[in-house]
């Protein structure tokens, strides 16, 4: 046994054991802290796979972004809340159905022909076309860019419903200034910004790119409100709400330009495609940075008395 | 990397899959189901990418596609943990009613 295959061994018997350890915790904080561990372990195992751009957004998203809301979400809830039993029988039943679900998702899994080319060979015929090298980023941006321009208003959308649902239940304002939190995140904020330029730089021809740059960024901005600092933008509803919008708008722009210049919806000019994609990429950059804190934030922008800070932070429990 | 690897993450996948369902139907506070959702997905996106790795090299259409499900499916547990406290302001409750109104207390 090779050691690449003993490693793949154990990371895929790690990873159902830790999704069990992470769904049967009754207490959320370590629920959450268990799910971070998953979603390493998930971003090794797109490694071992070959998908370094996927295991750099799991990294990031998957297990950073995601604990982060649960841990706060922890914050909120508790440790153990009133849990009410499944019955024995109605528990019987849904594992049973769970099981013949599984069984049926692995035999249409193992029913696919082996050695399909699937479409590599596709994408590498439309690269040289393409306005970026790295493949990843070419059918992100280019080839299937109809997908990340309707993710782009997603992400939109989420922000929207995270605004309306939060009502009253506001982050309260720096909670415990912490000293050392505040110097580490003095040190660790620019960091932030710096690596989310090299994913966004790096994007066109290595792993890397708007996706990944824009949630370093937007962690940066959780880090500030976390060590209690103050967020330039926090008062500022117009700036915000431009930064939100400026990826989708900047996508819109360049995909509504090509039929007035005679080309296809989202089809680019050739001569300028790479500097385009790239402005494309800089601008969803930031309106997913600005996603990732509002979504922590959850404080709607209030017209001129933006972040009234009303909010009562409800007792922990 | 052995031809086997992917079918090793592959079944890995599907597991998570399974773990996943259990959860999200046997749990009953709102953010244990959310993050059944997510070990749910994540095994989706697992099992996507140990099936793209199968052929003669990586493909890269189905890591974008679950590069765009992984953004998708945080901006979606955002929204629901969003809810959840909507729902535990508004109920004092961490969890949803039966729909036939028993409250199995």
């Amino acid at each position: 046994m090779t050691p690449g295959l003993l490693l793949d061994l154990l990371l895929a018997a790690a990873l159902p054991v830790v999704a069990v350890v992470a769904v049967v915790a009754r207490d959320l904080r370590r629920a959450a802290v268990v799910l971070v561990s998953l979603g390493l372990l998930v971003a090794l195992s797109f490694i071992r796979l070959d998908a370094p751009d996927i295991a750099l957004a799991e990294a990031a998203i998957g297990a950073g972004l995601t604990g982060v809301l649960f841990l706060d979400a922890a914050g909120r809830f508790g440790p153990a809340g009133s849990s009410r039993r499944t019955g024995r029988l109605r528990a019987g039943a849904v594992g049973a159905l769970a099981a013949a679900f599984a069984t049926a998702v692995a035999l249409a899994a193992a029913s696919l022909p082996r050695d399909a080319e699937g479409l590599g060979p596709a994408v590498a015929r439309a690269l040289p076309g393409a306005a970026a090298e790295h493949p990843v980023t070419a059918v992100l941006l280019d080839l299937r860019g109809w997908d990340t321009l309707l993710e782009i208003a997603v992400l939109l959308v989420a922000v929207l419903g995270v605004w309306a649902a939060a009502g009253r239940d506001v982050r309260a304002p720096g909670e415990v200034p912490v000293p050392i939190l505040a110097g580490a995140v003095r040190v660790l904020f620019p960091v932030a910004v710096l690596a989310s330029g090299l994913l966004l730089w790096a994007g066109a021809k290595a792993p890397g790119g708007a996706f990944q740059a824009g949630v370093v960024l937007g962690g940066g901005g959780i880090l500030l409100a976390l060590a209690g600092m103050r967020r330039p933008w926090a008062r500022r509803p117009a700036l915000v709400r431009g930064a939100l919008a400026l990826g989708l708008a900047v996508f819109l722009l360049a995909g509504a330009a090509g039929p007035v210049a005679g080309r296809r919806l989202l089809e680019y000019p050739a001569d300028h495609a790479g500097l385009l994609l790239f402005t494309i990429e800089a601008a969803l950059t930031v309106s997913i940075a600005f996603v990732v804190d509002a979504v922590f934030d959850r404080t709607p922008l209030v017209g001129a008395a933006a972040a009234p800070r009303v909010g009562r932070r409800e007792e922990r429990p | 990397v052995t031809r086997s690897a992917p079918d090793l993450f592959a079944a890995a996948g599907v597991l998570l899959v399974l773990v996943g369902l259990l959860g999200f139907v046997l749990r009953r506070r709102l953010v244990q189901r959310i993050l059944a959702l997510n070990v749910l997905s994540s095994g989706v996106f697992v099992l996507f990418v140990a099936l793209a790795r199968r052929g003669p090299g990586p493909d890269a259409v189905p890591h974008a596609m679950v590069l765009t499900g992984i953004v998708v499916a945080v901006s979606a547990t955002a929204l629901a943990l969003a809810l959840a406290r909507r729902v535990a302001a508004e109920t004092g409750r961490e969890d949803l009613p039966d729909a036939d109104g028993e409250d199995g207390a």
